[in-house]
């Protein structure tokens, strides 16, 4: 009697206790109506992993594409090939490496803060690896939609003509073909208006100054370059454009950065009215920079809450060089977006982003709201612990160039593309874990 | 028949379990002798743990001496939602031990020492799970000293009380979200001692020779942590005044009240049957926080929410007086968590929970005896999103705690019946 007890007891805890580990794998993980097995990326510096200004080793292989592979591995995806830069700190096309942050003395301080800097290691140089394609990986930093269907591009566009089977021959979309796609990323589009208004919005000066794309342009890229992916048996995922404004690089220089004493802004009031600028007024504490404005007295004015200082700026001139506080200075409307100018790039964006969705819906892809989830950095969210915002260096969402993200920007960027994934194709990816990626790096 | 009747429920119990501790931090490991029986004992003195589990039960316990050791094998596994990999903790062991001691002072009263570990809880998670920057371990100890007086109001009714003094030990480590050019990841790990007071009283009533009934209240315990140390590792010296050396910090930890309510009767000659029913008092743990001497931007005294509830437990034992040399015992308790939906953290992966368990006291000679208990639970898989952190995933939870103990009676049994 004892022993039948016994026995049973010891039975049931071992059954209990060893035969199950934790038993808590995910039901199944399935591709769904999707087929993985031949997945290429196409789009423009997002998607190649761009990062703190350059393209580097690093930053291609912490790209949203390579994750999302990764994940795909696990569903029937197969192999996904990237043009990968020799390993170093990267470049950015015109000779310089990647920024890194490092401990550096600013003009008129005594003591060191953090700042980026370029990278020590130097610039790497550009290898040629076409001979190695046919690859998945066709992110082309500075890509606008309508040169993914340009053949000159290739030519013109080092990124691309690293890798591609015929410089001046062949387009983004022919690469992207040479792997015969199953399933495709799309995000086109930033370009189109981005390289505008990383520039300041100024007028354009010559035929290769950065100009915003025309909605119908963009419309017709996109929508033949859908086509043609579809056409050929791929299915996909295409995503939206950012609101530029989500991001540092429009939001880390204070529109009121001249911070005054009293007699500081005494001397600032008679020097700008003895200039004739008596428009132009200074108080102690916080004031606009004084930037150029055509439609202004004097071709000048001082920033209001309404304009966006960009981290182009060189901070050393606004620090040491009377950049902004000076009538023979004012910031330069290469530095500055006006409300004027940020309306007009919103109102782009909202055009590209209706024809992205009406293509998505037409096309049946799985369509991420990338406008929307930008948004969430802006506003600052919590993830495992870990709060992120869109402030530069200390928000951990985007890298030193203050436009892409930083690693574990990315991932979060992978998951929601997989999210769309799945619930368009009844798939159930498993996610990256961003915590597996860094965010900007400190030195010690 | 009746014990293979018996022994047929508690097979169904133990399938039917999916996983079994006491709610919140609490460690029910008390008394090897009560842990057989799913911890009951309010209403049922049989040896010195009567001291924690009602003092007024002593008046009916003869003399003697009681230790008592355990050894718990949590284990907790994470699957994030929507990922699939499965995490598991590391197989971090506890020794819950109790002692206790008592000798008669005089006909109706008794004098006793008590000594336990009523609260704890320690998980060690892999260093690189996705709850890194929430917490990588936690190391929570406590040991209760209770000088207990018990009074023979009558031959029917004891009373007692006892003084708690309370020491104990905390240890949290997690990582933060801060890497180094050369891929290390900063880290802060509090640490330090923490001591309290409270009492226990209870009021313990023979009915007749088959019923007994007892009520216990175990007052709170606010342990104060002072001087604790706060270390950060692997800070970039550009924030070093944002996270500084050698900073300290203090904080309280409400260890909460219980009321308990027991009753056993002798069903038969040779069985009896315990049930007993604890409301704890966890509402006095509604957030953890801590005060630190040096504060920045980033090391605030900013108090995290915990909003536990009051939870119940019932439980329910028995006892086989099997032969002149051996009882056997088993028990089965339903315990509620008082972590509420949106405030589950690593720290403690609770659940509702189902146990069982098993005993037996072995009788080397007429004054000594050998005491062995098993407790296991399996607390059913809980799916939380932490409203603080955003931990968005699944927990589960066992726990297996094997125990042994050793009693001495300073005195021989008069008779077999009575309780040793």
């Amino acid at each position: 009697m004892q022993k039948i007890f016994y026995s049973l007891v010891a039975v049931g805890i071992l059954v209990n206790l060893f035969s199950c580990k934790h038993n808590l794998q995910q039901k199944s993980m399935d591709n769904g109506n999707a087929d993985f097995s031949r997945f290429v990326a196409i789009g423009n510096s997002l998607t190649s992993g761009y990062a703190d200004g350059a393209l580097s080793y690093e930053g291609q292989f912490n790209s949203f594409p390579k994750m999302m592979a990764d994940q795909f591995s696990l569903v029937g995806g197969g192999d996904f090939k990237i043009p990968y830069m020799n390993a170093g700190a990267g470049s950015d096309a015109v000779g310089n490496p990647r920024y890194v942050l490092a401990y550096v003395q600013p003009c008129g301080s005594t003591t060191t803060t953090l700042s980026p800097i370029y990278d020590p290691l130097g610039v790497t140089p550009i290898n040629n690896v076409a001979t190695e394609g046919p690859y998945n990986m066709i992110g082309v930093p500075g890509a606008r939609s309508i040169d993914a269907l340009l053949p000159m591009y290739s030519a013109l566009n080092p990124f691309l003509q690293r890798y591609c089977q015929s410089p001046g021959g062949s387009t983004m979309l022919t690469e992207a073909l040479r792997v015969n796609p199953s399933f495709f990323s799309l995000w086109l589009g930033s370009n189109d208006v981005l390289l505008y208004a990383i520039g300041g919005a100024v007028p354009p000066t010559s035929m290769y100054s950065p100009t915003i794309t025309d909605s119908s342009s963009v419309r017709i890229a996109l929508t033949y370059i859908v086509d043609t992916l579809t056409k050929n048996g791929a299915k996909g995922v295409i995503a939206n454009i950012p609101d530029i404004t989500s991001v540092p690089y429009f939001n880390t220089i204070p529109w009121n950065g001249v911070v005054l004493t009293e007699g500081k802004a005494d001397t600032l009031n008679v020097t700008f009215s003895s200039a004739g600028l008596s428009h132009i007024t200074w108080h102690e504490g916080s004031n606009g920079f004084v930037m150029v404005d055509s439609s202004s007295p004097g071709n000048m004015r001082q920033a209001n809450s309404a304009d966006l200082i960009l981290l182009s700026t060189p901070q050393d001139s606004l620090r040491c060089g009377s950049w902004g506080i000076s009538p023979l200075k004012p910031l330069k409307d290469e530095y500055v977006l006006s409300i004027d100018e940020i309306a007009e790039i919103n109102e782009y964006i909202a055009r590209y982003n209706t024809s992205i969705l009406h293509i998505a819906t037409t096309y049946k892809l799985a369509f991420v709201d990338m406008k929307s989830y930008f948004k969430t950095f802006k506003s600052g969210t919590i993830y495992n612990g870990i709060s992120m915002n869109a402030s530069f260096v200390s928000g951990g969402a985007f890298s030193l160039d203050g436009v892409h993200p930083t690693p574990r920007g990315y991932a979060f960027i992978a998951n929601e593309f997989i999210k769309a994934i799945n619930s368009t194709y009844k798939s159930t990816v498993p996610y990256v874990d961003p915590t597996k990626f860094n965010g900007v790096k400190f030195p010690y | 028949m009746k014990k293979i009747g018996l022994l047929f429920l508690f097979c169904l119990a133990l399938s039917l379990t999916q996983k079994v501790m006491a709610g919140g931090f609490k460690v029910a490991l008390q008394g090897q002798k009560q842990v057989g029986m799913a911890g009951t004992g309010v209403g049922f003195a049989r040896d010195g743990a009567t001291m924690y589990y009602n003092p007024g039960g002593l008046s009916f316990v003869k003399q003697q001496f009681n230790l008592g050791v355990s050894g718990l094998f949590p284990s907790t596994g994470f699957l994030e939602k929507g990922t699939n990999t499965v995490i598991t903790s590391a197989n971090k062991m506890f020794t819950p031990f109790s002692f206790y001691a008592h000798a008669d002072v005089s006909k109706r009263i008794k004098l006793g020492l008590a000594m336990y570990t009523p609260f704890g809880t320690g998980i060690a998670y892999p260093a690189d799970w996705s709850g890194r920057y929430i917490l990588r371990k936690i190391d929570l100890k406590t040991v209760f000293i209770q000088p207990t007086v018990a009074l023979k109001v009558s031959e029917k009714l004891g009373i007692g009380g006892g003084f708690i003094y309370s020491t104990g030990s905390m240890l949290l480590r997690k990582d933060l979200p801060i890497t180094l050019a050369n891929d290390e990841i900063a880290s802060a790990e509090l640490q330090g001692k923490a001591r309290g007071t409270g009492y226990n009283v209870g009021a313990y009533f023979k009915a007749n020779d088959k019923m007994e009934l007892g009520i216990t209240y175990h007052s709170k315990v606010k342990m104060k942590l002072d001087d604790g140390e706060a270390v950060f590792s692997n800070i970039p010296i550009g924030l070093s005044s944002t996270f500084p050396e050698n900073n300290t910090f203090t904080t309280e930890l409400n260890l909460p009240a219980e009321l308990a309510l027991g009753f056993s009767y002798k069903l038969h000659k040779g069985f009896t049957l315990a049930i007993d029913f604890n409301r704890t008092y966890w509402n006095s743990f509604d957030s953890l926080g801590f005060d630190y001497a040096i504060n920045t931007s980033a090391v605030t005294d900013a108090k995290s929410p915990r909003l536990y509830q009051n939870s119940n437990c019932f439980r329910i034992g028995a006892q086989i007086n099997a032969s002149s040399k051996v009882d056997l015992r088993l028990g089965v308790f339903f315990d509620q968590t008082p972590v509420p939906d949106g405030y589950m953290s690593p720290e403690l992966p609770d659940n509702n929970k189902t146990g069982v368990t098993f005993g037996g006291t072995f009788r080397v000679d007429e004054r000594t005896h050998v005491d062995v208990s098993l407790i296991y639970e399996q607390l059913p898989d809980r799916y939380q999103r932490n409203k603080e952190t955003g931990l968005d995933g699944t927990f589960q939870t066992r726990v297996i705690a094997p125990g042994v103990g050793l009693t001495y009676l300073f005195q021989k049994r008069m008779t077999k019946r009575k309780h040793y």
